[in-house]
């Protein structure tokens, strides 16, 4: 799976647990998107990590600041 | 009547025993190796005993010497210190109150900020912290006036043994911080006679018995995980195993493994743990063995039949059984519990039309199978009063309701709280003529079962927590860009995650750019991120003259959360 790939996955977890419509930018962080408080951020972790077959440690997900170091993240993972 | 153990007996209290701190003490004595509590932290389990608990309080106590006599605030992240530092201060004299830390995803500054209005409010005589908190609360420039910080990594056994302050049963035991947002908490007080009872008392309306052991991973700053899993267990000496919450979210598997592991029989959690708990079924690494289980509590916030049923449909091969989910009505007022399921059996479920949920109205109950209804909602019991407490159901006159009524409910007995902490008026405005006005709605089946169906007021009650819209409204009315005043705030329950969400309509001027209106709701979401750990599921920004004002000219939640809800269905 490639970059882009797990950004769409990413992108549509988001989506689906925050129900945000607004664009979405690599940029962003979390405070940036409605409705990602600290459950929906664990409920998008597991999405994603149920659509890659990985299981990212939360921990590290946490120190991430905006979207592209949560793809960054994942592309290790997937790696 | 206890024993008291010898060295009471001779330090001369016993005209003044106080009967918690008694039997604390009474475990001391006499089973001084016996587990008191298990604390897992980051993987690694710390095993307490009475004995390790007893030197944690001499400790404490040893630190507060010489401290004027007052409210001791305990800031410390979740760790084994978290029960001497409570047990401790009581023990010398001092009313403990356990408040969180900032979370990773909180700004320390902001967060700390909005401390000062509590501070000031309280005076603690002294702050237990650790280090790493203190240096953020150094940072924030906090004025803390004559409060003495205590740092847990520096406190220190006493040569020797300290006497335990007894003290009478009609003084404050703690405050318990409850509803608002920071520089707003309400300290609920409660005295030592009201955690004796409520202690017995609920104990005794779930059947607690020597070979129960509670597993939690309720912070200890919210009534839940204070009274139920810790004050009621040290009492009865009911071992608890403690996890940490921010483990349990991101791994909820582990609520299971150690109750496979300490064989747990009881645990409390919120409706949107159960929900959370289902979610999670897919990615549990392995079949555990829960069959020691006795009840899964659901509490603090509206309970709901189809959080249960995902978690028995996603549990019930690893041995959930639909007699093991119980329900509790609670709060931090009648200390803890007010009404609990009867364990062992099924909680029971009415069918009504959601449209006779009215204040005032009448509740039929439809036959199970009935399927004529357009708005069909399913009810589950909070069970029956627990003795000591005497509920009614009233009308706006205070006057009481036939069953199958909705009205509000109101709370009398003996367990009943003091009072909010220095706050006379709100204290008078809640408690009438002896009675708690919750501002809860609900009503009685004819069987005397209790049903809780929402708020009079405007609380919202986000994955167990207690936010009020008017302070949520009023912390975001400070930011620039929003119209001062022109906010609205309410709750909408998501059957997603099984809780109530937070949407926030603000009036903002005419002309914002999409990067302006993007910027505001970004910085929304970082102060209610940082004060109130909730942000809004959704930020509507409108312009002048969206919101819909009363007759009396305010800014009207209910008129708005329905044009709200409008216009999200595409009407006008």
């Amino acid at each position: 799976m490639n970059r882009h790939e797990i950004k769409e996955v990413i992108e549509k977890s988001i989506r689906t647990e925050t129900e945000y419509e607004g664009a979405i930018k690599e940029s962003m962080a979390a405070n940036d998107i409605e409705g990602w408080d600290s459950l929906a951020h664990v409920r998008i972790i597991f999405r994603i990590d149920h659509h890659l077959g990985t299981q990212v440690d939360l921990n590290a997900t946490y120190a991430t600041n905006t979207i592209t170091d949560l793809i960054e993240l994942f592309v290790n993972e997937v790696e | 009547m206890y024993d008291l153990p010898v060295y009471l007996l001779e330090s001369g209290h016993m005209d003044t025993q106080c009967k918690y701190l008694s039997k604390l003490l009474e475990s001391f004595e006499h089973k001084p190796e016996i587990e008191y509590s298990v604390v897992i932290s980051n993987g690694e389990e710390k095993k307490i005993t009475w004995k390790d608990l007893e030197n944690e309080c001499q400790s404490i106590m040893n630190s507060l010497k010489g401290i004027e006599k007052g409210v001791v605030l305990i800031f410390l992240r979740h760790s084994s210190s978290l029960h001497g530092a409570f047990f401790g201060t009581m023990m010398a004299g001092h009313t403990p109150s356990f408040m969180p830390c900032t979370s990773v995803k909180q700004d320390p500054a902001l967060y700390w900020a909005s401390h000062q209005k509590l501070l000031n409010h309280i005076k603690p005589t002294a702050i237990i912290t650790s280090k790493d908190v203190s240096q953020e609360i150094l940072q924030a420039k906090l004025e803390l006036g004559n409060t003495k910080i205590i740092h847990i990594e520096d406190i220190e056994i006493p040569e020797s043994k300290i006497n335990i302050e007894l003290r009478s049963e009609d003084e404050i035991a703690l405050l318990q911080h409850s509803s608002g947002t920071t520089g707003l908490k309400k300290g609920v007080a409660l005295t030592f006679d009201a955690i004796v009872k409520h202690a017995e008392s609920y104990s005794s309306a779930i059947s607690i018995i020597e070979e129960d052991t509670i597993v939690s991973w309720l912070p200890l700053y919210h009534d839940m995980g204070l009274m139920a899993c810790m004050i009621m267990p040290a009492y009865t000496s009911t071992p608890v195993i403690h996890m940490s919450p921010f483990d349990w979210v991101g791994k909820p598997h582990l609520l299971f493994e150690v109750i496979e592991k300490y064989s747990g029989t009881l645990t409390w959690m919120p409706n949107f743990a159960f929900e959370h708990m289902a979610l999670y079924a897919p990615r549990m690494p392995h079949n555990y063995d829960i069959s020691t289980m006795r009840a899964f509590i659901s509490c603090s916030e509206v309970c709901r039949p189809e959080s249960f049923d995902k978690f028995f449909n996603a549990f019930n091969e690893k041995g959930v059984e639909k007699s093991m989910l119980h329900t509790c009505y609670a709060m931090a007022e009648t200390v803890f519990a007010t009404s609990q399921s009867t364990l062992n059996r099924k909680a029971k479920r009415i069918l009504v039309n959601q449209r006779d949920l009215n204040r005032g109205e009448y509740v039929r109950i439809y036959d199970e199978n009935e399927s004529s209804l357009e708005t069909p909602r399913q009810l589950i019991e909070t069970g029956s009063i627990i003795e000591g407490l005497e509920v009614k159901i009233v009308d706006e006159d205070f006057k009481s309701l036939p069953e199958l009524t909705i009205g509000e409910i109101s709370i009398s007995g003996t367990f009943i709280f003091d009072g909010y902490y220095r706050m006379p008026d709100l204290t008078n405005e809640r408690v009438m003529n002896g009675s708690y006005m919750t501002k809860d709605l609900g009503f009685f089946d004819s069987s005397g079962r209790l049903y809780v169906l929402g708020r009079v007021d405007d609380l919202i009650i986000v994955q167990g927590r207690n936010i009020y819209a008017h302070q949520v409204e009023a912390l975001v009315s400070t930011l620039e860009g929003i119209k001062p005043g022109r906010i609205s705030a309410f709750g909408i329950y998501d059957p997603r995650i099984g809780s109530e969400s937070m949407i926030l309509v603000c009036e903002v001027e005419n002309g914002q750019s999409s990067e302006e209106s993007q910027k505001i709701k970004s910085t929304i979401n970082k102060l209610l991120q940082s004060t109130i750990e909730v942000v809004p599921k959704k930020i509507r920004l409108v312009t002048p003259g969206w919101l819909v004002k009363t007759s009396s000219g305010k800014v009207g939640r209910k008129e708005n959360k329905e044009k709200h809800l409008l216009e999200s269905r595409g009407g006008k």
